[in-house]
């Protein structure tokens, strides 16, 4: 540092002292001084003597409060003039030190693009003054340089700029002294695949005329561009010779080059023409995506319109409202391009009237109506209308159209519901007034105070401390408990279907496809392990098993099957028509997204042969198409049983982050018995990853599945630690262990509208393990093997709500070591075991369900200890513990033609009101209590208040946070007299000890007090 | 009789008054102070200590690269080209005016009776009007007009109100040609500036308050296109030019700027959004000093002219071309405003005295002729 420096250095750092002490501001010289500096710093002849000036610059424009302020001598500009003189100081002595300190300086740029560009000069630099070739070590630093900066070209959103990155690459990469390329094969090959993120016709002809006299003849591309590189090689460039690799590759189906060939033509009109008739000829053949990514070459905005409107008013004509929107968008830019205005306002016009047009078509209102099986539909809604559900279901079942069927048992779910919300919840979802959804006999006079409920509670206390029986036996408070359910905005995604999706479903606008060595993420990791290197060696027949990876970026499968062929493979993705059969695991990364709609794929088959799954960390959408686990032995679905639980089948499952989509798409048997490999899987994770990241923010995985027909999977859906999960209006048919399965730490998932029928070994629905406040409403849950609905293992805070169960070889609805739950308004009918069975569970409300003609109980309720049952050997009572207390308030069920009406024994509390009992014989009630006290029942059940029969003292494994349940805080079970036994416990005050035997009934398992 | 005499006195005076009115609408008319003063100009030159400048006004040898007494024969209209550049038929014309408009600010009268000449040569054939109506061929046009007003303007004085009008007809629909629009780039990049530039100095010399005030509406379009880093896209774009280009506008610019303030008004501090001429001036001056600043911008290569490596820049702007014109010209008249007293004035002066000064005089068409003897400093 001069002299001089020095002492601006010195008066600068009193200044700033003095500065900040007065104003408090840390900023020191003045804008004007800041020019003296510059002015001495670009003229200075000594670089490692202006870059420290340089260095001093940028500190004093880092302490300016606005940089806005100095927008002559900018942050950009000065960290420029550093990179500059780094590079004027290696021209003079070509010493790497110079390129090293520029490169670390480089890097710590905050903007990316600042960094592509600084790393571009510097490789222009390096190579206009060295040749590089004669000189390994700094060859391989600009090797790094190049390979850094097409990192951060493909990590940019903006296309725009990451297309001129690619083409100042590819201009490095080709450039030439004496003839002779500046650099070797090796990255040479690269402008190959750099062309085609060269958005610009202009610069990309110039590229590939330039790779072309160099890359004529050689073998670092794919077979198929040896004679396209041949014609662009020479000095006057063919159209016809262009036209003749068209249209071999359309031959051969190498779409890309397809699209290359007709981009190279020189001459813009001639392109033009050329790609719009291509183009044309694509929309005829329904080759949507192909079409899409040819209108994206168009640059004459005449025919850019023209062709943008036509793809947007086939989008909305599909429903596809985002992609349309997006094509409007387009078409409308394009019409803005148009020079003269009587073009332009032509253009406007068009564009205005395919819009009109396409309004009023919608293509799901006329597939519903035109649908040869409508007949079939309006039989089975006939059916649903005059509240006959079992003859809706049997109808609807024989309709052949799977999603045509899916939707029709949406619609029979829908009307049910409509009979079975007797709490109007369908009326008020949007009703931002309302607190409660409210039965129509609510009285709000009838709530009752605190002050009430403590008396109340006092009372109770008083005589649970005092009785010695070990039950007390009292009348509820006079109150409208039961009569309302405290309102949460979870119904609102009842409304999901599949439009829902189709409207969502993104624009593709193009992504990285990459074939990776299977290992090579964490994401197929759990896989690999399961299923093993061996599995997969076989399948794939290669000791490297591979998997297809789709890195930023949006794309489709038409798009990715196009990419592997233009990579010279043609056996990871075949291509039927619109049917593609795919062959390898498919990896959506993070910051990727997928989409498969019917607009082009009419079936997405996974072989079960190769090993190949679906695996989603981005963004996967699915519209209107079929996705089908494939044996390609016998050419058909991998349909499979139970036994068949070992054998690989595909899968699909969507870890940490990722964000899955579904609608009214075929899914057909997928997934077998491994973990997270169960069909449809979303699951948190996977662990290794979670090593590598700061998970604390990291989403878990979420989605919408809605309208969609899943047949025959192992398990129609599960989950691990996914949240806010919706599954509306899907048909589960023919699944083998589960319909739906949301399981370990799942949060506010919404199961709606669902249709779970012809489980082949358990339950229609279950969700499970710690799975809370889940909304089950309006499913038509009938014949599976298990149960209709199922709460198991520290299920929390349900609402179960309108669901229909019957004829299920188990119970309408269990309810097993899972509290806090309000399950009203379900009809739940002719099924063998009970109709309600509730085991190990607390704060449980039942409110008005209909419940008639159940081989067992209308209601079930028991305390029961697992441990040491062999039926619960396997169990890990660590993983699942479990709370041996049951308390109960039923109110205003109807309970007719059951076994037994209601079979309580052992539970902790009990209240029951209103709860109407027609035609129940034998038994009305059944259990040791009401065997004792044969008339409570009878004496306050029909009353105003109920009957509220507690324990004096329940015995606890453990302390228990009983009083933590939603429904309680927010009053929704308020003074059904079970909250000072709930205190009780939680404060474990009590001493007794009661002893519990079990006996036999049937199938079931009674507990009986000792 | 009474009557006829008053009648013929009315005449008389009403004759007489409109010849006077006339001979003084034409003296005031036309203007001697518009891109700079030409009387305080042609006695600031009479200073010993301008002797080097009053040098670069008589042009050497060197620079005269024809006869210099032989007049170009007149051109009747220019045409499109075939390929990038444009028609340069009027060369020769614009040099044999520039060189003698500089010698005629030195009291050179075989000069001033060329210019006379060859103007009054040239407005008799009715030259470039028949100008093809492509833009390429209306940019050559532009070009050529500025060479022709400057001279015109200088000598002026020594013609007849006859020859004068014979002359303002022919430029006067020559400059309203260039008013014309063709619904493309042209109509907002540096020709639409260059033809801007023209008109307001017609329009300032003439009287003309609708063509001088396109300037400033220019001035205000310019500032609104221009980007925050001082950047005018239209012309960074274009490759191995950006640079070249963005020079191209900002020699208009500041002609347009330079008419408004010998008029009163500062166009030179005019900002919008913190944006001014003076940060396109430092724009091109970084861009110059470090091409990396330009790259990015340059990358669009659109219309890049012969050469297509945008990776490095045509700085050939800094050096005097080939037809002996030298595209810095203008910055005599940047750095003739400002002194040396201002960031974006001294770097550009800075930049000069490395190169531009070193070969004086810097003659160029865009600014109207010898900008070193119209604005240069001993």
């Amino acid at each position: 540092m001069s002299f001089k420096q020095k002492n601006i250095t010195i008066i600068c750092g009193i200044l700033f002292l003095v500065v900040l002490m007065i104003t408090g501001h840390s900023s020191c010289l003045a804008a004007k001084d800041i020019q003296i500096l510059f002015l001495k710093a670009e003229n200075l002849e000594d670089k490692e003597q202006s870059i420290l000036l340089w260095h001093d610059i940028l500190s004093e424009l880092a302490g300016e409060e606005e940089n806005n302020n100095n927008p002559v001598i900018s942050e950009r500009l000065v960290r420029y003039n550093i990179v500059n003189d780094y590079m004027t100081l290696f021209t003079k002595e070509q010493d790497m030190d110079h390129l090293v300190n520029a490169l670390n300086f480089i890097r710590n740029f905050k903007d990316s693009n600042e960094q592509a560009w600084s790393y571009i000069y510097m490789i222009n630099i390096i190579t206009e003054s060295v040749n590089i070739i004669s000189n390994q070590k700094l060859y391989n630093f600009v090797s790094n340089l190049i390979d850094d900066t097409e990192r951060l070209a493909l990590s940019f959103n903006n296309k725009d700029k990451s297309s001129h990155i690619f083409y100042a690459l590819s201009m490095l990469l080709t450039k030439t002294q004496n003839d002779i390329s500046v650099f070797e094969e090796e990255n040479l090959s690269l402008v190959h695949g750099f062309i085609k993120n060269i958005e610009r016709d202009k610069h990309r002809i110039h590229i590939l005329k330039q790779f072309s006299r160099l890359a004529k003849g050689k073998d670092f591309y794919p077979k198929q561009y040896a004679d396209f590189y041949s014609v662009m090689a020479q000095d006057k460039i063919e159209e016809s010779s262009l036209i003749e690799i068209h249209n071999y590759a359309l031959k051969e189906d190498f779409f890309d080059l397809a699209v290359l060939s007709l981009l190279s033509i020189e001459k813009e009109k001639q392109r033009t023409k050329k790609l719009f008739v291509f183009f044309e000829n694509l929309f005829k053949q329904k080759e949507m995506s192909r079409a899409r990514r040819v209108v994206k070459k168009i640059e004459n905005p005449s025919k850019a319109v023209n062709s943008w409107s036509k793809m947007a008013q086939h989008y909305l004509i599909s429903g596809y409202k985002m992609q349309s929107d997006e094509a409007y968008e387009k078409a409308l830019f394009h019409a803005g391009r148009i020079k003269k205005s009587s073009s332009r306002e032509k253009a406007y016009k068009l564009i205005e009237n395919r819009k009109k047009a396409a309004q009023k078509k919608t293509k799901k209102q006329s597939s519903i109506d035109d649908n040869p099986e409508r007949y079939k539909r309006e039989a089975a809604i006939k059916y649903i209308q005059d509240r006959d559900i079992s003859n809706a279901t049997d109808i609807a079942r024989t309709i052949k159209d799977s999603i045509y069927r899916a939707i029709t048992f949406r619609k029979i779910a829908e009307i049910q519901l409509s009979f079975n919300d007797s709490y109007n919840i369908l009326k008020n979802v949007n009703n931002l007034d309302k607190r409660f959804y409210t039965l129509p006999e609510y009285d709000q006079n009838m709530h009752v105070s605190s002050e009430i409920v403590n008396a109340y509670k006092q009372e109770i206390y008083e005589h649970l401390d005092d009785d010695e029986s070990g039950l007390y036996i009292t009348k509820g408070l006079s109150s409208n408990i039961g009569s309302f359910i405290h309102k949460d905005s979870l119904p609102e995604k009842l409304s999901y279907n599949g439009d829902t999706i189709s409207t969502m479903i993104p624009f593709a606008k193009g992504a990285e496809i990459e074939r990776s060595y299977y290992e090579d993420t964490f994401f197929n990791g759990k896989f690999y392990s399961v299923y093993g290197n061996a599995g997969f060696s076989q399948d794939q027949r290669t000791s490297a098993p591979e998997a297809i990876i789709i890195e930023n970026g949006i794309t489709d499968i038409s798009a990715v099957y196009d990419a592997l062929k233009d990579m010279g493979i043609d056996d990871y993705i075949i291509k039927t028509g619109h049917t593609y059969l795919l062959r390898r695991p498919l990896v959506i990364n993070n910051n990727a997204s997928l989409v498969i709609t019917g607009d082009d794929v009419h079936e997405l088959r996974l072989s079960s042969e190769t090993g190949t799954y679906l695996v989603n960390v981005g963004n996967l959408f699915v519209s209107d198409t079929k996705i089908t686990g494939w044996d390609e032995k016998k050419d058909a679905p991998a349909f499979a049983v139970y036994a068949d639980k070992r054998k690989f089948r595909p899968f699909f499952t969507a870890w940490s982050r990722s964000k899955t989509y579904i609608g009214r798409t075929e899914i057909t048997a997928l997934g077998y018995g491994n973990g997270k490999s169960y069909g449809l899987s979303f699951s948190a994770g996977p662990k290794k990853w979670f090593k590598h990241g700061n998970w604390a923010n990291i989403n878990r995985p979420t989605g919408i599945i809605t309208d969609n027909s899943i047949r025959n999977a192992l398990y129609g859906f599960y989950s691990y630690e996914a949240d806010d999960v919706a599954l509306i209006g899907n048909e589960y048919v023919d699944n083998i262990v589960y319909g739906i399965d949301p399981h370990d730490r799942s949060r506010r998932l919404v199961i709606g509208y669902n249709t779970t029928y012809n489980t082949y070994k358990k339950h229609g629905i279950i969700i499970s393990r710690e799975v809370n406040d889940t909304l089950i409403m309006g499913n038509v849950s009938f014949d599976n093997k298990g149960t209709g609905i199922m709460l198991d293992r520290e299920s929390n805070g349900a609402l179960v709500y309108g669901n229909t169960l019957f004829h299920n070889k188990q119970e309408g609805m269990t309810v097993f070591e899972s509290d806090c739950a309000i399950i009203a308004a379900n009809n739940i009918f002719e099924n063998k075991g009970s109709g309600f069975r509730i085991r190990n569970s607390y704060n449980m409300g039942l409110f008005y369900n209909n419940i008639f003609r159940n081989e067992g109980s209308g209601i079930t309720a028991y305390n029961g200890t697992l441990k040491g049952k062999p039926v619960h050997k396997l169990r890990d009572f660590d993983l699942d513990p479990y709370d041996e207390l049951t308390t109960v308030s039923a109110i205003g069920n109807r309970i007719e033609e059951n076994g037994t009406g209601i079979n309580i024994e052992s539970i902790a509390a009990l209240y029951l009101k209103g709860n109407r009992f027609i035609n129940q014989s034998p038994k009305i009630v059944r259990g040791v209590w009401f065997k004792e006290n044969p008339d409570i029942l009878f004496r306050y059940n029909q009353e105003k208040q109920g009957l509220v029969i507690n324990r004096t003292c329940p015995v606890l494994p453990k302390k228990l946070n009983v009083q933590k349940c939603k429904y309680r805080e927010n009053k929704t079970l308020y003074g059904d007299g079970q909250d000072e036994l709930i205190n009780r416990i939680a404060q474990s005050i009590c001493a007794h000890s009661i002893v519990y035997e079990s006996s036999k009934h049937g199938d079931m398992e009674v507990f009986h007090e000792k | 009789m009474k009557n006829k005499l008053v009648l013929f006195i009315v005449l008389f005076l009403g004759v007489y008054g409109f010849a006077f009115l006339s001979s003084v609408n034409a003296q005031s008319f036309f203007k001697n102070t518009s891109l700079f003063d030409v009387v305080a100009r042609k006695k600031q030159l009479q200073k010993q200590e301008y002797a080097s400048i009053r040098a670069s006004c008589m042009a050497d040898k060197e620079m005269i690269k024809q006869p210099v007494k032989k007049i170009p024969p007149p051109v009747k209209g220019l045409k499109t080209t075939e390929g990038y550049g444009s028609d340069n038929s009027m060369s020769d014309m614009g040099w044999f005016l520039m060189i003698h408009t500089g010698r005629v600010m030195v009291g050179d009268v075989v000069s001033a009776g060329l210019i006379k000449k060859s103007l009054l040569l040239w407005s008799e054939a009715n030259a470039l009007s028949q100008t093809e109506e492509v833009h390429d061929a209306y940019y050559a046009l532009k070009r050529a007009l500025m060479p022709v007003i400057i001279s015109y303007q200088i000598i002026q004085d020594d013609l007849s109100s006859k020859e004068r009008k014979q002359i303002e007809s022919w430029i006067d629909p020559l400059v309203r040609m260039i008013d014309k629009k063709f619904d493309g780039d042209v109509d907002h990049n540096n020709h639409r500036y260059l033809a801007d530039s023209v008109l307001t100095l017609w329009g300032d010399i003439t009287g003309d308050k609708e063509l001088y005030a396109k300037g400033k509406e220019r001035f205000k379009i310019m500032l609104e296109q221009m980007n925050s880093d001082g950047s005018l896209a239209l012309e960074t774009r274009r490759g191995a030019r950006a640079s070249w280009y963005m020079r191209h506008a900002l020699t208009s610019l500041v002609v347009i700027a330079e008419i408004y303030m010998n008029n009163g008004e500062d166009l030179y501090s005019m900002t919008k959004d913190g944006k001014s001429l003076s940060l396109a001036m430092n724009y091109f001056i970084s861009s110059v000093r470090n091409p990396l600043f330009i790259l990015q911008d340059s990358s669009g290569n659109y219309i890049p002219g012969h050469n297509y490596n945008f990776l490095n820049q045509d700085f050939g702007t800094l050096e005097r071309r080939g037809g002996k014109r030298h595209y810095m010209a203008f910055s005599h008249i940047y750095i003739s405003h400002y002194g040396s007293d201002n960031f974006s004035s001294k770097r550009l002066e800075t930049l000069m005295s490395e190169t531009g000064f070193k070969e004086l005089p810097l003659i160029d068409d865009y600014i109207g002729g010898n900008a070193t003897c119209f604005w240069g400093k001993p």
